[in-house]
């Protein structure tokens, strides 16, 4: 059977002896195709979860001295750093703005004597650019900074670490 | 033109613009695969690598033309769904030397690659006389035997296989002169 438009020789010959459609299911077909995009889908997430890395916010508190003070630091990575009061009740870190969940993940003393805490916040490497800005809020006092590649160690005692979690 | 509507939607992924274009083409690709493969797989595995076509279609759908029918984009996947099918179940598998080496693609990387080698086939065969370009699509691109098309062209089946050579010749001649030579025609 041809058809007027050369150009397209799919249409212009058509194969012989094409299959009825009562001898395979389109059906059949259609659900292979969409378990194939379901299966898809869980991969997608698998390597979107792979980009997500968790920050350790490591609040280090001198035992001796209430310091209400607060310095974040962000990486590269959105690493924040902070140097707390030793009373936290409440963390809210702010990333370009938008409030991120930073959950109290370990506590203790270090072999120094010095009282820690650490918090772990997720962020997503698409949504961390290079002028990140960082915000912290603990209890009254507001701390703010721009990012920052290399460890903080400062005046504050406070440190950081990272870690990557591969998802696969 | 229906095709063009459905390839915009798919481009938008709209699910039901894939099970449209399925609905449409199914029993097209399913016969290229099932002429290819031959009698010794069943219809499951036919439909099997159907989903696997439709897939890929979905999967590149934001590489294909809308101004373009869908149905040469569709036959080259089959084909190469189809054939690489047997290259992995047959260890025996001799893969057609006429054509083998001059246009096939195998991944769904590909995609872009059948879609331009499609555009200089089609350049190349719009070239030929009719009884040459539909002998080359129904052997290369349907998986047709030599035997039926012969019959129905009126040809000899020597004169099938001079004339499918020759266009091989010629058309490996035009891919070269346009960059594609052995080595990026996988």
């Amino acid at each position: 059977m041809k058809k007027s438009d050369k150009s397209n020789w799919a249409e212009k010959f058509i194969p012989n002896n094409m299959v009825k459609s009562e001898n395979f299911s389109a059906d059949n077909i259609i659900l292979s195709v969409h378990g194939k995009l379901e299966n898809e889908k869980g991969r997608i997430t698998m390597t979107k979860t792979r980009k997500i890395k968790p920050l350790i916010i490591a609040a280090a508190i001198a035992s001796t001295a209430a310091i209400s003070m607060i310095s974040v630091n962000a990486m590269t990575d959105g690493a924040v750093t902070a140097a707390i009061d030793s009373t936290i009740h409440k963390v809210k870190v702010f990333i370009n703005g938008e409030e991120t969940d930073a959950e109290l993940v370990d506590s203790g003393v270090d072999e120094n004597g010095v009282e820690y805490q650490v918090y772990e916040l997720y962020v997503d490497d698409d949504e961390v650019k290079d002028d990140n800005e960082v915000r912290m809020e603990m209890n009254d006092f507001v701390g703010e900074d721009s990012r920052n590649d290399e460890d903080d160690f400062g005046n504050t005692g406070v440190y950081y670490t990272e870690e990557v979690s591969e998802a696969e | 033109m229906k095709d063009k509507r459905l390839i915009l939607k798919l481009k938008k992924k709209d699910p039901k613009a894939l099970d449209a274009l399925i609905k449409e083409y199914s029993s097209y690709v399913f016969t290229i695969i099932r002429n290819i493969l031959g009698g010794a797989f069943t219809a499951e595995d036919a439909e099997e690598l159907s989903a696997d076509v439709f897939f890929r279609l979905w999967e590149n759908a934001e590489k294909l033309n809308e101004e373009r029918s869908i149905s040469p984009y569709l036959a080259a996947c089959a084909r190469n769904c189809a054939k690489n099918k047997l290259r992995e179940l047959r260890t025996d598998y001799c893969a057609d030397e006429l054509f083998e080496d001059v246009i096939s693609a195998d991944s769904v990387q590909d995609s872009c690659e059948i879609s331009r080698q499609l555009e200089l086939v089609t350049e190349c065969l719009n070239g030929l006389s009719d009884t040459e370009q539909e002998l080359f699509v129904r052997f290369y691109y349907y998986g047709e035997k030599i035997k039926d098309i012969s019959k129905m062209l009126g040809l000899s089946e020597n004169a099938c296989k001079t004339k499918l050579f020759r266009t091989r010749d010629k058309l490996r001649k035009y891919l070269a002169e346009r960059g594609y030579t052995n080595e990026k025609i996988r």
